[in-house]
């Protein structure tokens, strides 16, 4: 969070994936033991971080989407998934772990991350917008977090309180979330380089006055 | 029995979970390896492309810094070998002992350094043609054309004619000193090189594009053999050329006509052209 507030304007992507980050976070520490505690499932935390988690990383694709009907398209598949969401949650209130919705989210990620990487080998004239950029990092980082840990979320409705499960479940979630965070770490390094670098140049000019 | 099934039960979940978050995890990272060597490949194809270029705007650069050098040493050698001599014999008529010759000697020697002295302005007059052609400056770019078109005819060495179809308004003076230069220059080099019996110049205008068409009926090169040329250390003169066409924002084509006949260059360029000049 605070992070979200030092960055500069000009990265308002950056600032989406900081409050996702926190919202990860503020999930595990207080959201994860208020669901135990005062719903009496462990899945109610993980079915509002799904929806938020969707939404931010929504946020943080369609600006990237250049196409009109990408756009549209994803709109519609947006639109899927909340009906999924209400459906799983209202409709049939599903008290286990919501891996319908999670499966439709990921895909939906999946798929327009990927089109967003094809997009700018596609489209793009300029070399300079070929380099690996803070988007390129992030977008690389989504589609390896969402691969890896696609499968543990769509088989753990029925299997989330098998102990063997519950192991490779923590294991694998651990290991993506890493790789997920040095990327988004990286990330935030190569965005940020110029504006550090703008700050040290101002810095040292006031003072060889 | 039960405790059987549900061991079996959680091993296939756990091969699926294996297999599967492995199948996800591989492809996902090998969309990301293809990207980032696909982007590599083009930054360095991009590179490669804008050092090549770079290596052409050096070999026109040189070929036009040597162009100028040339041009300056002509006129030198036209100044110290023509006007130099003309104007020291000028001066030999019109010396000290001129006063103590008779009256006709003193007139003849007047005459004589007079007639060196018109010698001399035509020289010079000519030398300042040759840079800038006045019919040129005075009467556009069709009369300075016409002009030097009738010259070569008039030499009887070869059949030359042109034609202007669409020529109502002059261009920028810079611009039309440009596309006369290099008119001239393949007028030049197909009188050296063709050894053609014609040579046939139209223009024209279509699309907002300005045409200079040359035909001629000799030994011509193909736009290959043009750029092959252009990027080799011989040529200059087509050099010039493509530095010019570069400036005018335009480009030359030089092929063999349809009837595999005759060999045609065309110029073409913007009519209007503001980034440029």
């Amino acid at each position: 969070m605070v992070i979200s507030i030092l960055i500069p304007k000009k990265t308002r992507n950056l600032k989406l994936i900081s409050i996702y980050l926190f919202a990860g976070l503020f999930t595990d520490l207080f959201l994860n033991p208020i669901s135990k505690l005062y719903f009496n499932s462990p899945f109610f935390a993980s079915k509002i971080f799904t929806a938020t988690e969707f939404v931010l990383i929504s946020l943080y694709l369609f600006p990237l989407i250049q196409l009109k009907t990408k756009k549209i398209f994803f709109l519609v598949f947006s639109s899927i998934f909340f009906l999924t969401v209400f459906t799983e949650n209202v409709l049939i209130n599903n008290q286990n772990f919501d891996s319908v919705s999670t499966g439709v989210s990921a895909l939906i990620i999946l798929f327009f991350s990927i089109a967003y990487l094809f997009s700018r080998i596609k489209y793009n004239t300029n070399p300079e917008n070929f380099k690996i950029d803070g988007s390129f990092l992030v977008v690389s980082s989504i589609i390896i977090y969402f691969s890896g840990t696609f499968f543990i979320y769509i088989l753990s409705k029925n299997n989330y309180f098998d102990e063997n499960f519950r192991l490779s479940y923590s294991l694998i979630n651990a290991l993506v979330l890493i790789v997920r965070n040095i990327l988004i770490l990286t990330a935030f390094i190569t965005e940020l380089k110029p504006y550090l670098k703008k700050e040290t140049l101002t810095h040292t000019s006031k003072y060889s006055i | 029995m039960p405790l059987l099934q549900t061991i079996s039960s959680s091993s296939n979940v756990s091969t699926v979970l294996f297999f599967g978050t492995l199948g996800m995890l591989v492809l996902a990272i090998g969309l990301v390896v293809f990207i980032v060597f696909h982007q590599r490949k083009v930054i360095k194809y991009q590179q490669q492309l804008q050092r090549l270029e770079e290596e052409q705007q050096q070999i026109l650069l040189n070929a036009s810094i040597r162009w100028q050098e040339e041009e300056r040493q002509l006129i030198a050698a036209d100044l110290h070998d023509d006007a130099g001599p003309l104007l020291a014999t000028a001066r030999l008529y019109l010396n000290d002992n001129l006063v103590h010759q008779d009256i006709s000697t003193q007139l003849q020697s007047i005459y004589n350094a007079k007639q060196i002295i018109d010698d001399t302005i035509q020289l010079i007059r000519n030398i300042s043609h040759s840079l800038m052609p006045p019919t040129l400056k005075n009467f556009g770019l069709e009369s300075a054309i016409n002009d030097l078109f009738q010259k070569i005819s008039g030499s009887g060495a070869i059949n030359a004619s042109c034609r202007f179809h669409d020529y109502r308004e002059r261009l920028l003076p810079q611009r039309e000193l440009l596309i006369f230069r290099v008119a001239q220059e393949l007028v030049n080099n197909i009188l050296k090189h063709s050894n053609s019996s014609f040579i046939h110049l139209t223009q024209n205008t279509s699309d907002g594009k300005f045409y200079i068409r040359l035909h001629h009926d000799g030994k011509g090169i193909n736009q290959a053999d043009f750029e092959r040329m252009n990027k080799s250390s011989v040529g200059l003169g087509l050099k010039n050329i493509q530095s010019r066409m570069k400036v005018l924002n335009g480009s030359v084509f030089f092929e063999k006509d349809a009837s595999q006949t005759f060999y045609k260059v065309t110029v073409e360029m913007p009519v209007s052209d503001t980034t440029s000049l």
